[in-house]
């Protein structure tokens, strides 16, 4: 008979604490589960890694200390807080479990308990992939690495081609014999700098790599690979480092029973305001739900334990929606009760996501004739009107009036570009803004706002881009049958010469358009960027047309088909409207450049398209003609920003005295962004993206970053300017640092009333901040160069 | 579109500016009759002289913006175009100030050296935009420190494939292989280093043991290499001697005859 329990909890992170101490405090029958360490996520970082604690106005309620400090400090409070409340802890992995009748059974290994109520707090992390080889289990054979100056003078294999198999090896390659088995025959997973970084080690000598090549099986001190040029190759191996990703939980959870509202890889299952899943009885907490912060997850596993005991308890996070709805002058409640009542949209919010939303949204009260944004704000927040009403003002003067309950701002939301339309408050009012990240999250979990917005944004992008002066309601045929469609950087959405039969309006991204010339040589024209469409020749003409040009994803695109048939079905109805658009697309002119059928040129658009410059809102170019290498530019930028420079000009990639360096290019979609827990990185009105104070020092953005322009730095005092520095005897402390490393990268200066400072110190003029348009005139200019 | 250097500066604006004060200075000096000869000491001379040590003043207030990094009123090249223009039309104005009298005394050495600085700099100038153009590392072609970290790599890998050879095959090393020291003489004195031509070569590889032909050909090509990186490195390094080098003449000079210049005018209050 497996022994019983009230309370099951499987993971010991700060959810499954919260819940596990607040359980022993209350001498319930408890046990709590885990798998590696306490506080694993943390227990993996790197040696006195600083760990922060957001949000600093919500309230921790627990048995259990937390606040920042570094990885040890935190570790061992809550080691010490499991010991002395007497927690039952369990070391095993879950394996399954399984609901009957009356109680859940749980199995791990071999054995197994029964539990009343279980509660989730398994991360999101997963579990790393193993090597699943003979052998994967030996003590030398390790997924993570914390602490590369452990190993000296040791053979050691790095398996994997991502950017932490990378990073490690390299790491470790500075005092080791390293290894780097890649079952493919390049890196082009990783991210630029770090390929440079491993393609200059293998070079070098200093790490050995098997392309194409996979692992055997593992004996002590040896390894056994299976290369593709050399067959079985048996290598010395004191330690094995396993880089090869991550499990995602969901399968478990699924496996479990519970549903995902969705099949997006984001989204999150739906929970009550008690954070009970679908199967009564079993709670899920922390960042399964979408909760990534510490506090969050500790609080919700107390607030669980407390519900199973029938104390119900305001949430913790009710101090931060008093907060938010205090100004609106009437009970917070009733506000909240509102709201919802008047956005239809959120209407298949959980109670949880909905306090989410309002946490992190702001409700405006505006007065008729308040400007809400202006048109080409570089703002990208999502507006609800909860009451009154707003006048949308297109750039063609035409005016649309927008009612209570609609909403707007789903352009800039989902294409990250410059607002399209100034939007005026037309009567007085509340209105709901929500910032990007929240609404990205709410549309890959919530299946009903996604449908809203991804209409409203066709009927909108056709409008605005093929279909200008069209009635709307010809379009939602159309609207209805088109898709979304994604492409990678680098995919091609079609071929010169392929028959042509969609049309596909660029929703996210750019493009670049190339043709082949008389030699049979790819030449690249130019490129489009969101809010264009292409392809739109095939549809007009009633037989099959080739394409006349091959259209690639500059970056990583989002694109909206629609078919031939589909198209025609409509305009063939409406012969005004086919008229109308004969004549638009005759008209039209793509956003033309003087690139010729010059392969040079073509090839020297392709360098800039490659670094990102379409898709960048500005972007440090270096005119190598001028550049006499002072690094006045770095010195400038290290003044003004602590001490250290946020741009790296030799790092840089160079083509026909064009020079990119390390350096932002505020890209109009950044990906540093995209997973960003605090929410610190933003983009300013003027189209900077900045890092605020907010910061955690997590660095996600440093690893998201395609072109490696974030690092983490420290505080460094300025160092005063004085008439002994300027003779290179000022006093040098640059070793005194102050704080926690957070990510620090190129601000454009806007806290300098001149601009960036890079710019402005360069003696000769070479250093220049530019748009993409800007770019085409360089490339014009630079024409001679090419020879 | 073009570039904006620190010479066309919007327009040449201060080419332009001191064009026409330099105008100015010469058609009053023209009408200017001092008692006797026209020396410092006449109301113009002193006028001159005044505005010539304000003009100092404003050239060595380069040095201090250059490191203001917070400065949002000018850019530095703005600031380096006044720098330029300005230098150039003192070279000018001193002589008038004093007259064209000069002497072997202090006056005339603050003169010389004030000469020398705004020479150095003209140097530099030319240097800078004959130079640039030819800085390999920011054309993607590696930094010195890479390049010289290839050419180690290509040498042992030279050395690798000569172990366990026969003699023909470490004669044909001999031959073509060379040593490569780079030092600041080398790249300055030495020039290009030019490659085996293909044709003897070839003479030489189809002598080889049939088994070591591969070898031979690889070898041939890290040579070639060889030469490559060696050429890179020597024109590296002698862009950026000339880059910096001015700069180490026309600072210390431009100190002294600032310093200079303020014995000068110090040295006048005692002339009687």
């Amino acid at each position: 008979m497996p022994e019983h329990f009230d309370i099951a909890i499987i993971g010991a992170g700060p959810g499954g604490l919260g819940a596990a101490t607040n359980a022993a405090n209350h001498k319930l029958s408890h046990i709590l589960f885990e798998k590696a360490e306490v506080g694993n996520t943390i227990f993996e970082y790197q040696l006195r890694k600083h760990v922060m604690a957001e949000p600093g106005k919500l309230p921790l309620r627990a048995h259990v200390a937390f606040e920042a400090g570094t990885r040890e400090s935190i570790l061992d409070s809550w080691n010490e807080a499991l010991k002395s409340l007497g927690v039952n802890l369990k070391k095993a992995e879950v394996k399954s479990i399984v609901k009957s009748e009356e109680h859940f059974e749980i199995k791990f290994g071999e054995e197994s308990i029964t539990a009343k109520n279980v509660i989730l707090a398994v991360g999101i992390q997963g579990a790393p992939r193993k090597l699943g080889v003979p052998g994967e289990d030996l003590p030398h054979v390790g997924y993570t690495l914390r602490d590369p100056d452990a190993f000296v003078d040791k053979h050691i294999l790095v398996v994997g081609a991502g950017d932490a198999a990378i990073e490690n090896a390299v790491a470790l390659s500075e005092k080791n014999i390293v290894s780097i088995l890649n079952r493919t025959e390049d890196f082009a997973r990783a991210k630029d700098g770090n390929i440079s970084l491993i393609m200059k080690a293998i070079e070098a000598g200093k790490i050995r790599c098997f392309y194409n090549s996979n692992m055997d099986h593992v004996e002590a001190g040896k390894a056994f690979i299976n290369s593709a040029t050399e067959g079985l190759v048996e290598i010395p191996c004191d330690q094995i480092i396993a880089r090869i990703g991550a499990i995602p939980p969901r399968k478990f959870l699924e496996s479990c029973g519970i549903v995902f509202p969705n099949a997006e890889i984001t989204s999150v299952p739906v929970v009550s305001k008690n954070y009970e899943s679908n199967i009564p009885g079993l709670y899920l907490v922390g960042s399964l739900i979408g909760y990534p912060l510490i506090k969050q997850g500790i609080n919700q596993g107390y607030e669980v334990i407390e519900h199973i005991l029938g104390n119900e308890i305001e949430p913790a996070d009710q101090i931060l929606i008093d907060e938010k709805l205090t100004h609106l002058e009437r009970p917070v409640s009733e506000s909240l009760q509102m709201i919802s009542a008047n956005l239809p949209i959120f209407k298949d919010l959980s109670e949880p996501q909905y306090r989410e939303l309002i946490i992190d949204s702001t409700v405006h009260v505006v007065k008729k004739g308040q400007v809400i944004f202006d048109r080409n704000d570089y703002t990208d927040t999502f507006f609800n009107i909860i009451s009154g009403s707003v006048f949308i003002q297109l750039p063609n003067d035409k005016t649309i009036e927008m009612e209570q309950g609609t909403f707007f701002g789903e352009i800039g939301l989902l294409s990250g570009r410059r607002r399209t339309a100034t939007v005026v408050a037309s009567k007085d009012g509340l209105i709901l803004e929500t910032p990007r990240k929240q609404m990205l999250k709410l549309i890959a979990s919530v299946d009903s706002i996604k449908r809203a917005i991804d209409l409203k944004f066709m009927s909108n992008a056709l409008a605005t881009s093929i279909f200008p002066d069209v009635e709307v309601h010809y379009l939602a045929d159309i609207v209805t049958a088109a898709k979304t469609k994604f492409f990678k950087k680098g995919e091609v959405l079609f071929r010169e010469g392929d028959p042509g039969e969609q049309l596909y309006v660029i929703r996210k991204g750019s493009v670049k358009i190339s043709r082949k010339n008389k030699k049979g040589i790819e030449v690249t024209q130019t490129y489009l960027a969101a809010g264009n469409y292409v392809g739109e020749m095939a549809l007009i003409k009633d037989e099959v047309t080739p394409r006349n040009a091959t259209v690639t994803a500059a970056v990583a695109c989002e694109t909206i088909v629609i078919d031939k048939a589909d198209f025609r079905f409509v305009i063939d109805r409406n012969l005004n409207t086919k008229k109308r658009i004969l004549s638009l697309i005759k008209e039209r002119e793509i956003e033309n450049i003087t690139a010729s059928q010059n392969e040079k040129v073509g090839t020297l658009l392709d360098f800039m398209l490659g670094q990102g410059v379409s898709d960048a809102d500005n972007v440090l170019l270096i005119d190598s003609d001028l550049c006499v290498g002072c690094d006045n530019c770095e010195k400038a930028c290290a003044a003004t920003h602590g001490g250290y420079t946020r741009l790296d000009r030799k790092g840089g990639k160079s083509f026909a005295a064009i020079q990119i360096p390390i350096s932002c290019r505020h890209c109009e979609n950044p990906l540093c962004m995209v997973d960003c827990p605090p929410d610190a990185l933003v983009r300013r009105p003027d189209g900077e993206v900045i890092i605020q104070d907010s910061c955690i020092g997590c660095g996600n953005c440093v690893s998201n970053c395609p072109y490696g322009v974030i690092q983490m730095v420290y505080s460094k005092p300025a160092e005063p300017f004085s008439l002994l520095s300027l003779l290179g005897l000022g006093k040098k402390d640059a070793a005194k640092s102050k704080g926690p490393a957070k990510a620090g990268k190129c601000d454009m200066c806007s806290t300098l009333p001149g601009g960036p400072a890079c710019v402005r110190s360069c003696p000769t003029g070479a250093a220049m901040r530019v748009n993409p348009r800007k770019m085409l005139e360089i490339i014009s200019a630079k024409q001679g160069r090419l020879g | 579109m073009r570039q904006e250097t620190i010479l066309n500066y919007k327009n040449f604006l201060w080419l332009w500016i001191h064009l026409g004060a330099l105008i100015v200075v010469l058609i009053i000096y023209a009408l200017h009759d001092p008692i006797g000869a026209p020396n410092g000491g006449t109301w113009l001379g002193y006028s001159y002289g005044i505005i010539a040590a304000l003009g100092m003043c404003v050239l060595m207030w380069f040095g201090i913006r250059k490191r203001s990094f917070f400065s949002s009123k000018t850019t530095l090249k703005g600031a380096l175009a006044v720098h330029v223009w300005l230098g150039i039309f003192l070279l000018f104005l001193v002589p008038l100030h004093s007259g064209f009298s000069f002497g072997a005394n202090v006056h005339t050495l603050a003169y010389i050296l004030m000469v020398l600085a705004i020479f150095t700099g003209i140097w530099g100038a030319i240097n800078y935009f004959s130079l640039a153009p030819e800085v390999g590392s920011h054309r993607g072609k590696g930094n010195l420190k890479e390049l010289l970290q290839q050419l180690d790599i290509i040498s042992s890998s030279i050395d690798a494939l000569t172990i366990q050879k026969s003699k023909k095959f470490i004669d044909l090393t001999r031959m073509f292989d060379f040593t490569f020291q780079p030092t600041l003489k080398r790249a300055l004195c030495q020039s290009m280093m030019s490659a085996p031509v293909p044709r003897d070569v070839a003479a030489f590889v189809s002598d080889l043991n049939p088994s070591e032909k591969d070898e031979g050909v690889n070898l041939i090509g890290l040579i070639n290499r060889k030469y490559e990186l060696a050429n890179l490195i020597i024109e590296e390094t002698r862009v950026h001697f000339w880059l910096k080098l001015w700069l180490y003449l026309h600072v210390p000079i431009a100190v002294a005859a600032f310093a200079v210049m303020v014995i000068h005018i110090i040295s006048i209050f005692y002339y009687r």
